[in-house]
C-alpha cells in the first residue's frame, strides 16, 4: 500500500493514533447508550486497523458490528464488548510501539 | 487529463490515504475533504467536479444523504469498510465500491472505470405514465393519474396521491430538474 515510503507510513500511524483514543472513548460512551451508536463507533475506528497491518483486529471490529444488529439490548453482548475493549486497547500499544519505532527509523535514515 | 475531486470521509487516516492516491495517479486534483454531510453538501454546491470519494457511513447519517440533496453530474466512488451496499450504489449509480483499506492499484482501477464512460446525471425516470421516487430507502413507483399534488416541504417533497401520501428526501426543485424533460 505504501511503496516502502516509511516516512509516510510514520504519517499514516500518526493519524491513526492521534484519533484513536477519542474513537475509542466514543465506544466506551455509546456502550450505555444504544446498540446503533455503539455499533456506529466500532465501525468509526474499523478501518484504521487495517492501514496499519492489523485486519485481524479490523475483523473483531466487524464481527462486534454484526453482533450490535442481532442483539437486543447492549447487555447481551457484555463479554465481548470487554473482549473487544481488550483487543483495541492491546492494538493501540501495537500501534504506539511500531510508530516509535518508525521515528527512529526514519531519524536515523 | 486532470480530474477534480471531492473527498468526503471522517477517518483522518482514510482520507490521508485517499489524498495520497489521488497524488500520486498524477491526475487528480483534492478540491476538498469533508467531514461531516453538511460540509459535503456546502462544498458540493460550491463546486462541481468530476469524482465524488463518499464514505457509506458518516456520524450523522448515510453519505448517501449527500446525493440526495445535491444535483450531482460527478461520478461516484464508494469507499466504505462494508460490502452491504450494494442495492444503494445501484440506485445512485455508483462507478465503484473501494473497501477500506484498498491498495493503490485497486484505487486506480475504480479511476479507471470513472474515466471510461462519460459522466452523466443519474436518473429519477419518468417513464411515460409513472415516476419513481425514493422514500425511507425504498423506490418507490407512483402512477401520473394516482398523484394529486406535489408540495415543496424544504429539503423534503410530498406527494399526496389518491390513495397513499409519500415524502421524500429531495428539493422540489432537484426533483423537477431531473425527472422533467428540459422539451416539457
Amino acid at each position: 500500500m505504501y511503496d516502502e515510503d516509511y516516512q509516510y507510513i510514520e504519517v499514516i500511524f500518526e493519524k491513526v493514533l492521534d484519533s484513536f483514543d477519542e474513537n475509542l472513548q466514543a465506544i466506551i460512551y455509546n456502550r450505555d447508550k444504544n446498540l446503533e451508536l455503539l455499533r456506529k463507533s466500532v465501525h468509526k475506528i474499523k478501518p484504521s486497523f487495517g492501514f496499519v497491518g492489523l485486519p485481524i483486529v479490523q475483523e473483531k471490529c466487524q464481527d462486534f458490528e454484526t453482533k450490535c444488529q442481532i442483539a437486543t439490548s447492549v447487555n447481551e453482548l457484555d463479554t465481548d464488548f470487554a473482549a473487544l475493549l481488550k483487543s483495541l486497547q492491546e492494538a493501540k500499544a501495537i500501534i504506539a510501539e511500531e510508530y516509535g519505532r518508525l521515528k527512529s527509523f526514519n531519524q536515523t535514515n | 487529463m486532470s480530474l477534480s475531486c471531492i473527498i468526503i470521509e471522517d477517518l483522518p487516516v482514510a482520507a490521508e490515504y485517499l489524498k495520497r492516491c489521488c497524488e500520486k495517479s498524477g491526475m487528480i486534483e483534492v478540491v476538498a475533504h469533508c467531514v461531516t454531510i453538511k460540509d459535503a453538501i456546502n462544498s458540493l454546491r460550491k463546486n462541481k467536479v468530476d469524482l465524488i470519494f463518499l464514505d457509506v457511513e458518516m456520524p450523522e447519517g448515510r453519505g448517501f444523504d449527500v446525493l440526495d440533496k445535491i444535483e450531482y453530474s460527478s461520478k461516484v466512488i464508494l469507499t466504505t469498510s462494508k460490502t452491504e451496499y450494494a442495492y444503494s450504489a445501484f440506485e445512485y449509480n455508483v462507478t465503484d465500491f473501494l473497501k477500506k483499506p484498498f491498495t493503490y492499484e485497486r484505487f486506480m482501477e475504480a479511476i479507471k472505470k470513472a474515466t471510461a464512460t462519460p459522466i452523466e446525471p443519474p436518473k429519477e425516470d419518468i417513464e411515460e405514465d409513472h415516476v419513481f421516487i425514493k422514500s425511507d430507502g425504498q423506490l418507490i413507483r407512483l402512477k401520473n393519474d394516482d398523484i394529486l399534488y406535489i408540495e415543496s416541504m424544504g429539503d423534503y417533497v410530498r406527494f399526496v396521491g389518491q390513495e397513499k401520501n409519500i415524502l421524500s428526501l429531495i428539493q422540489l426543485k432537484t426533483w423537477k430538474q431531473k425527472s422533467i424533460p428540459a422539451s416539457s
